[in-house]
């Protein structure tokens, strides 16, 4: 039973991580993290292994312990006032002393749960650009905010597919239950001081007919203890028994089928939380999977794989590619002036810088990270320099990029000043490299510097 | 006669068609871009013949995908012992025979060669496709010297590509720029080649010799034709009845034409010399398509250029005036210097006297050659000539700007009383200095050297 919670936590801290490692760059991992966390088998796996292992984390795990007490004290408050208004409501109905119709009491009890069904199908209708789970989650959401800064990790978790659904079911259930316990508790202060009497009555029904009615009403209750009256008991007894009668209604018709449902939401939403919940294509968990996975190519002893077994470099896949598409840009740097060390990064789009290629070598591994990558990239960023000449060889290796990422290409063309001041024609260089990036199919060609790149957005992105 | 064969591989757009042209000094052979793939077909020329056997260099298309190949190569079980059988039987498999059809012509020149000349654009980074290239020659198993093209700019990282050659084991390594004719870099070439072909020694010392002689012959030469021309402008000169505007208006007139058209003749004679092309050699910027200088040798800036500060108190209306052709006075060349000089007054004075005696006795004018004029077409013609001297046959680049006028201050003051001695040498002077005045000539050429 434990094991849940502690997920939960999990991957709360996971998305936290992840949330504070898109707004500022982390600090470099430690080879020996990299190392322990590949040790795992899953990418969740890894990716949880990970963020368990990170150092001063606390300060995250304690936001999202705070965020989750809160999100359960302001589900017991609605309860609580879901009781109140219910429970209210109720007693008012029953506030005349003149005797009460059973069918329309039970009917005035089912207003509530309709009047609440029917909000939660309006909420459910939602405008296209609605944040994902509609209006209902948006302004939870904006509350949770409010009331607690640190509760992005949880929405982001709550907004995740099944469980979200799962966990808003439990929510509205719960909710629903509490309406019950509100009116029975009502029913059972006015039943208890003061004296009524019950009627059910017809007049398009025979009698027969009408006892059937009852009989199956009380097909439920019967079973469950509190059969309903029967017709030739004295008043005081059959007002008793009336009384008994509409409580274990309300139970057996509202109580209960709403907690059953509120406990079969909970035990799926446990399910769903045991299936693999991060969002693989998030640029992040792209990146951080990919240096996880290469600290487990290092591990293994003989790693290097034989060079004959890799002849050709991320060849074709035979069918098409099943991963899903990320939003990052996959940025490589073919045969630089240069290898620059530091790693491409950008406020404006998601870059995943993959390093540069000066060699077969290098070629190989950035087309299997390519190709191991969780998800695919949305666009792959060639830096090439109009300082080489380009060749069948560059072509050949714009190929097998493309291939391995799965993903349209751009060939950024740079060091033009370079190359006009090393006196070559630069409109000249750049038309022989559009005529070799069109025979790799790349889908676009540009011309400038990924420095000035990274400072505004890529229109390609269609952002 | 045996035949050396040297084939010239590199990477694609290396230089290696440029190479051959500067080596053999001919501009007309293959064709040069600033492109990948401009050379499709292997093209043989021959550089040398001698008594001791003849030289032919095979320039060959570049290496695009050689890593790739290699790569291929590497898994052949025969590699190590065979490294040829290894390449043939990828370039023969006809799964890989159409994307490795360039490669293939290559290795097959460089399998019939008996040595070979790699060629490395030395301004790029050590790159693996490079070294993958060297491999694949290695693989080969002919003997090879690596040339590293490309040096003379800042641009250059011949100290890394020598460390990595070194790294390789490759040590017969020549830093050469074909844009360059650097004679002491292309010996190395050729003594590298001499070291790695021991039974061709006597061939490389018959090139290196005649290589040799042929540039000091062209350097001489070259001199000689200036100091010649120097003399007959020194000489020439028109007589004119004074007084009569109109015929001192002409004989100006036709001796700037004149002069004019012995430089363009000079300057001819010195492309020529020097095997190069008046057409191909594209200076736009310095001559015009007749080989004119475009920058007029009478025109003020021209003279300023030429070293205004050696003109002396001949400066602003003088020079922009007529281009100081028509010397009336004669006192020139320093004729205060020579005067000083033990004995030099008779010859000094010469010139003026002569002057001043026309004019008062004969009545008449004399048009000359001014001197600042004929300091001018020696500055730039030495330029033009230190700069074909220079130039590598390889070279496609128009020459920009006018040579930078050497400072010829020096040469000047050796040489101007042989001028103003020439001033006197009559028709016989202008016709043919070299029979009038051998000594002159010979004095002249060595002082230009
Ligand atoms: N500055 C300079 N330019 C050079 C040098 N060598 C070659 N070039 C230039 O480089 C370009 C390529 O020269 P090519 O001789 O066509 O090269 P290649 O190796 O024959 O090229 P492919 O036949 O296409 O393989 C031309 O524009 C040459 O003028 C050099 O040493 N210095
Ligand atoms: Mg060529």
């Amino acid at each position: 039973m434990a094991a849940a919670p502690s997920r939960l936590h999990e991957l709360l801290l996971a998305e936290a991580l992840r949330l504070r490692g898109a707004r500022q760059p982390l600090p470099a991992d430690a080879p020996e993290t990299l190392r322990l966390a590949a040790k795992a088998a899953s990418p969740e796996a890894r990716l949880l292994a990970w963020s368990a292992l990170q150092a001063g984390s606390q300060p995250l795990r304690d936001a999202n312990a705070t965020a989750l007490r809160l999100l359960l004290q302001l589900g017991g408050l609605a309860m609580l006032m879901t009781a109140l208004t219910a429970g209210g409501s109720l007693s008012l109905l029953l506030g005349g002393d003149g005797p009460i119709n059973v069918s329309a009491l039970l009917a005035g009890s089912l207003v509530w749960p309709l009047a609440m069904l029917v909000l939660w199908a309006l909420l459910r209708l939602r405008p296209a650009s609605a944040p994902d789970g509609g209006w209902l989650q948006a302004l939870l959401a904006k509350l949770l905010r409010r009331l607690a800064p640190g509760t992005a990790a949880l929405l982001a978790l709550l907004a995740r597919g099944a469980f979200g659904v799962w966990a808003r079911s439990l929510l509205l259930h719960l909710l629903w239950a509490g309406a019950f316990v509100g009116m029975i508790a009502a029913c059972a202060f006015r039943f208890t001081f003061q004296q009524y009497d019950f009627l059910l009555q017809t007049t398009l029904l025979t009698a027969p007919n009408l006892d059937a009615v009852q009989q199956a009403l009380g097909l439920l209750p019967s079973l469950l203890g509190w059969p309903p009256p029967a017709s030739d008991l004295p008043p005081d007894a059959a007002r008793r028994a009336w009384g008994l009668f509409v409580i274990a209604c309300l139970i057996a018709y509202g109580l209960l089928p709403r907690l059953l449902a509120a406990a079969l939401s909970a035990l799926l939403a446990r399910r769903v939380l045991g299936r693999p919940m991060l969002d693989l294509s998030q640029p992040f968990w792209v990146d951080l999977l990919l240096r996880i996975g290469r600290a487990a190519v290092v591990a293994t002893p003989q790693g290097a794989p034989a060079p004959a077994q890799v002849a050709r470099p991320a060849a074709p896949a035979s069918g098409p590619d099943e991963r899903p598409v990320g939003r990052h840009v996959a940025i490589v740097r073919l045969e630089p002036e240069a290898v620059s060390e530091t790693r491409a990064t950008s406020d404006f789009w998601p870059a995943l810088d993959l390093g540069s290629i000066a060699g077969r070598d290098d070629l190989r591994r950035v087309a299997a990270d390519l190709a191991a990558m969780s998800a695919r990239p949305a666009r792959l960023l060639v830096v090439a320099s109009l300082l080489r000449t380009p060749d069948r060889g560059a072509v050949a290796g714009l190929q097998a990029l493309s291939a391995a990422a799965a993903a349209p290409l751009t060939v950024l063309l740079a060091d033009r000043k370079a190359c006009t001041q090393r006196g070559s024609d630069a409109a000249l260089r750049e038309a022989d490299w559009h005529r070799h990036a069109a025979d790799a199919s790349a889908e676009q060609v540009r011309i400038g510097e990924l420095a000035a790149l990274l400072q505004r957005p890529l229109p390609e992105l269609g952002e | 006669m045996t035949t050396l064969r040297l084939a010239v591989v590199g990477h694609t757009n290396v230089g290696k068609t440029s190479l051959l042209r500067t080596l053999a000094r001919i501009t007309r052979f293959g064709t040069v871009a600033d492109a990948p793939a401009t050379t499709r077909q292997a093209e043989s020329l021959s550089l040398f013949e001698s008594a001791a056997g003849c030289l032919s260099l095979t320039d060959t298309p570049g290496l695009e995908r050689a890593g790739e190949l290699l790569e291929r190569v590497e898994a052949q079980p025969q590699r190590r012992a065979d490294g040829w059988a290894a390449i043939t039987a990828v370039i023969d498999d006809p799964a890989w025979k159409p994307a490795f059809e360039q490669e293939a012509r290559v290795l097959c020149e460089v399998q019939t060669a008996d040595a070979l000349i790699v060629v490395i654009d030395a301004r790029e980074p050590v790159l693996g496709k490079y070294l993958d290239e060297l491999a694949l020659l290695a693989a080969c198993g002919r003997p090879m010297v690596i040339l590293l093209n490309f040096t003379a700019g800042r641009d250059s990282r011949e100290r890394d590509w020598r460390e990595a050659l070194a790294r390789l084991g490759q040590h017969l390594v020549v830093a050469f720029d074909v844009v360059l004719a650097d004679w002491p870099s292309e010996r190395q070439l050729y003594e590298r080649l001499r070291v790695l072909l021991p039974a061709w020694t006597a061939l490389f010392d018959a090139l290196i010799a005649e290589r040799e002689q042929h540039r000091d012959w062209r350097r001489q030469t070259g001199a000689q034709r200036i100091a010649v021309l120097l003399l007959r402008l020194a000489a020439h000169e028109i007589r004119v009845p004074q007084g009569d505007a109109a015929k001192r208006a002409a004989a100006i007139e036709a001796s700037k034409s004149w002069a004019r058209e012995q430089e363009a003749q000079l300057v001819e004679t010195l492309v020529r010399l020097h095997g190069h092309d008046l057409g191909l050699l594209q200076l736009p910027e310095l001559l015009d398509a007749d080989g004119r200088w475009t920058a007029d040798l009478f025109a003020a800036e021209t003279l300023l250029r030429a070293g205004a500060d050696g003109l002396g108190p001949i400066a602003g209306g003088a020079l922009a005036g007529a281009g100081i052709d028509a010397a009336v006075g004669g006192l020139s060349f320093g004729t205060g210097a020579a005067l000083g000089a033990a004995g030099g007054a008779l010859v000094a004075l010469r010139n003026p006297l002569k002057l001043a005696w026309r004019r008062h006795v004969g009545g008449e004018d004399t048009v000359q050659i001014a001197d600042t004029v004929i300091r001018a077409l020696l500055a730039r013609n030495l330029g033009l000539l230190a700069l074909l001297a220079r130039r590598g046959h390889g070279a496609v680049q128009p020459l920009a700007a006018e040579p930078a006028a050497p400072d010829i201050g020096g040469i000047w003051s050796a040489i101007r009383s042989r001028l103003l001695a020439a001033r006197s040498g009559g028709a016989a002077m202008v016709d043919d200095p070299e029979s009038a005045a051998p000594k002159a000539v010979a004095e002249l050429t060595a002082a230009l050297l």
